[in-house]
């Protein structure tokens, strides 16, 4: 009984993630790329896509860089100001979003890219960190040492035992503030200005007045794809940590 | 020629707010097999890290090999350390690990290659089986090899172990406490070997230092600490001890039991006499201490008894060749030699 | 020296995230005045249908969200056996989907079953958005209890659902705390999911989201937000004084 229980709820989480996939490669019932060749046509969907990508990368790159070297900091000295990096996790993400905004009005900093990319740093960088840290070895540092012993100096050490150890986690950072960044929503909409447009927010124009269509559909299966593509990827190295 | 492989000289180390070792001076012999044995905390591997150069002592000196060394940073000491974790390179596979000291010397390949297979040959790993492997696939037994092999690769002037068998279980325990008398009868490098536990360090060692609280209480050789405790603290902590507070008393001692005769007094006039069970003899009349007891538990250990018997308020442990047959309630006369009681400021 | 590599983040979060959350709060209290007079203001009886309305879509949301997960955690963690991993997998999949991804899925399916815009289809889409949020905590919790810990109730003459009752529930209590937080803060300001599932049906967030995007109400939109942090706020403290600590 449990068993069909446990299976009736899987198909209530997957059914609609397979319908929308399904019907985007449907046109009256016959199987069609039509929905997805039409959206490489649409100007503003290759730009949305364009800046979508530039800013989850760019947003990455930095938080992983800010991130990492503060869990390489806070490895073993367990200060107290590193409960600073929890509470962007705990905080709601509107509080947060609206928060941003308010800043930038006062300080009059333009609303577009910029706004944005800063906003999504700040939150990947308390990601990052907690995950960073999570997967440091807490031998990290006796490692450090057994490399000193065996006579490899410190920066010898910070090349070929630091860095190459940090990697699964700098990986696993990456990968989640790359798709925290991707397929943000609520943070975007806030900051951003007119003429500054990502795949989400083209998303939301049309669908927060319950319109669906097919292109919408194709549109949201390729971001799909995206995130699973992440998603395997990190489960991938998390085993292989294992 | 140098005698000494490891000098520490009046060596003192203190963290924020404790003085974790105070005015070490240890002269270790080239070729020797020396343990610093204390219980945890009390400073041991804060001398083993000073010697490696992971730690810097605020005062004091420290020689290796009879060089000054004490503010030579750890990558220029050559000294050998397996660390009680092993701290094993996880992102590199057994050869790796082996030949990461040489690597970072700048050794030509080819004398890597044979070097790493000598270290692996003497720490029995075959190397063809294992060379390849990654850390996470050998057992803890065989990391702890890697490790030993590792830190052994470098020719260490010195091979630092800190308490490297604490997270085996007993029976692998014991077989590589001979493997590792056997390793350094093989590479005769100066082994210098941390542990709490008092059996690893008589087994194996040539030499003890017994550490407590920072300080230094002795240092002897196995039989030297056992027999001869230099303090109270030694008595205690190396194998099993029956202590006695007594009074100085018409040249010999008063105490609970009655008067005791014992062949040397230190001057105090409060003491503690303490008596190793297997000294305490049972039904025997002629020793120079006597006493009537009572038996108060018996448990049978194969060639031995162990016997708790009561004088009065002391009660005492005993251990004695199984043969005799005691049973509970029991009266015995027991007693032991003058020259077995060894006699402590209270 | 190395902590000084903590501070490029620390001074970043200062600026960006810190800073302007203490101007919410400013904002919040009227500066330079400082009064509560938007406090006041948004407790009249118009806000506070909009927190009721919130309160209730939450409630329900984490009502169903655990009576929904309690099983499948269950099940994962003390029955799936070889399939274990795989069902873990698809729990922690929606994560790295956004909502508003989620939320136009079921959109799709609500759509040719004519429940748009109904409470029906804004409780149908948080329990889909946030189930996984549940399960999660419920099964770390679930999968911490080990067998023999059954077994033994078992042994001592316990039922299966008296040991469910007197063992299993009990010990998987943190996590039920612990999912009950994690659906039921972030739900209470959700809108996302009511504005595209739900049309008119206002809350805490679509509320929010108004004050802000809409009539450029700073001040009340702060105080409304500030209440809404402090409610998080509340939930947090309550669990960590209880746990002793956060775990998910």
């Amino acid at each position: 009984m449990i068993k069909a229980f446990v299976l009736l709820i899987f198909l209530f989480l997957y059914a609609p993630i397979v319908y929308v996939v399904a019907s985007s490669f449907l046109d009256n019932g016959e199987l069609t790329t039509k929905w997805f060749s039409k959206l490489f046509e649409d100007r503003v969907v290759i730009n949305s896509f364009y800046n979508s990508l530039s800013l989850a990368l760019l947003a990455t790159l930095f938080s992983v860089i800010f991130g990492t070297l503060a869990a390489y900091a806070f490895l073993r000295t367990n200060m107290r100001l590193e409960s600073l990096f929890y509470t962007p996790i705990v905080i709601p993400e509107i509080t947060e979003a609206l928060s941003l905004l308010l800043f930038y009005k006062i300080v009059s900093f333009p609303l577009g890219f910029y706004s944005v990319l800063i906003g999504h740093i700040a939150f990947n960088i308390a990601f990052v960190f907690v995950i960073v840290k999570a997967r440091l070895s807490t031998h990290l540092k006796l490692v450090e040492e057994a490399s000193l012993t065996l006579g490899a100096n410190e920066i010898q050490t910070f090349f070929r035992v630091t860095v190459p150890m940090a990697m699964p986690g700098i990986v696993a950072g990456s990968l989640i503030a790359f798709t925290l960044s991707w397929d943000n929503f609520v943070k975007t909409v806030f900051t951003t200005g007119p003429g500054f447009q990502t795949l989400p927010l083209l998303i939301w124009s049309q669908a927060a007045r319950g319109v669906v269509s097919p292109s919408l559909n194709a549109l949201t299966t390729l971001m799909l794809l995206t995130s699973f593509i992440l998603a395997y990827l990190y489960v991938r190295i998390s085993i292989r940590r294992e | 020629m140098v005698e000494f492989a490891v000098e520490l000289d009046g060596v003192s180390k203190s963290y924020s707010n404790f003085e974790a070792v105070r005015d070490i001076r240890l002269r270790i012999r080239k070729g020797e097999f020396f343990s610093i044995l204390g219980p945890s905390g009390s400073g041991k591997t804060t001398i083993l890290r000073l010697i490696a150069g992971l730690l810097f002592p605020d005062k004091g000196s420290i020689r290796l090999m009879g060089e000054e060394v004490t503010l030579v940073p750890p990558y220029k000491r050559n000294v050998g350390m397996v660390f009680q974790e092993l701290a094993l390179f996880p992102h590199l596979n057994v050869f790796e690990n082996v030949a990461y000291g040489l690597k970072v010397r700048k050794v030509p390949e080819g004398e890597i290659r044979k070097k790493v297979k000598e270290c692996l040959e003497i720490v029995n790993l075959d190397p063809e089986t294992y060379s390849r492997r990654k850390i996470n696939q050998l057992s803890g037994g065989q990391q702890q090899r890697v490790a030993i092999a590792r830190a052994l690769a470098i020719e260490p002037s010195v091979l630092l172990l800190d308490e490297p068998l604490g997270s085996l279980d007993l029976k692998l325990r014991q077989h590589m406490m001979s493997e590792l008398k056997r390793i350094q009868k093989t590479v005769k490098t100066t082994f210098i070997y941390v542990t709490h536990d008092q059996s690893e360090a008589l087994i194996m060692s040539d030499r003890i230092a017994v550490i407590n609280k920072g300080s230094i209480e002795q240092i002897g050789t196995p039989a030297e600490i056992y027999e001869t405790p230099a303090t109270k603290f030694v008595a205690e902590f190396i194998g099993e001890m029956n202590f006695i507070p007594a009074e100085v008393y018409n040249g010999g001692l008063m105490s609970e039991i009655g008067y005791m005769k014992v062949s040397k007094l230190n001057g105090a006039k409060r003491v503690v006499v303490a008596i190793r069970p297997e000294k305490i003899k049972l039904g025997c009349s002629e020793l120079d201490n006597v006493y009537n007891a009572v038996i108060e538990e018996v448990a049978y250990l194969g060639g031995f008894l162990s016997l708790k018997a009561r004088i009065n308020g002391i009660c005492l442990k005993c251990l004695t060749p199984s043969d005799l047959r005691f049973e509970e309630n029991q009266k015995v006369e027991l007693g032991w030699r003058a020259d077995d009681a060894i006699v402590f400021e209270a | 020296m190395k902590r000084l590599l903590a501070f490029p983040s620390l001074i970043y979060l200062l600026v960006f995230f810190y800073i302007p959350f203490l101007i919410v709060l400013l904002y919040s209290l009227d500066f330079p005045n400082l009064t509560l007079k938007y406090y006041f203001e948004i407790l009249d009886s118009l806000y506070l249908k909009v927190f009721i309305n919130s309160l209730v879509l939450a409630v329900v949301t984490t009502v169903l969200c655990l009576v929904l997960a309690y099983p499948v955690a269950y099940y994962i963690a003390l029955k799936a056996g070889k399939w274990k991993n795989f069902l873990l997998i698809l729990v922690i999949l929606p994560f790295w989907i956004s909502f508003l991804l989620r939320t136009y899925a079921i959109m799709t399916l609500l759509n040719p079953l004519g429940l748009m815009f109904t409470f029906t289809a804004v409780v149908l889409g948080m329990v889909y958005d946030y189930l996984p949020f549940m399960i999660l905590p419920l099964y770390a919790s679930l999968e911490r209890l080990s067998k023999s810990q059954i077994e033994v109730s078992y042994v001592l003459g316990a039922k299966p659902s008296e040991t469910f009752l007197r063992v299993t529930l009990p010990l998987s209590k943190p996590g039920i705390v612990a999912g009950i937080i994690l659906v039921f803060t972030p739900a209470l300001g959700e809108f996302v999911v009511p504005v595209m599932l739900g049309g008119t049906y206002a809350t805490i967030g679509t509320v929010t989201w108004d004050l802000f995007l809409r009539y450029h109400n700073w001040w009340k939109g702060s105080a409304l937000s500030m209440l809404y942090i402090a409610i998080v706020l509340i939930a947090i403290i309550l669990y960590i004084r209880r746990s002793g600590r956060i775990e998910l």
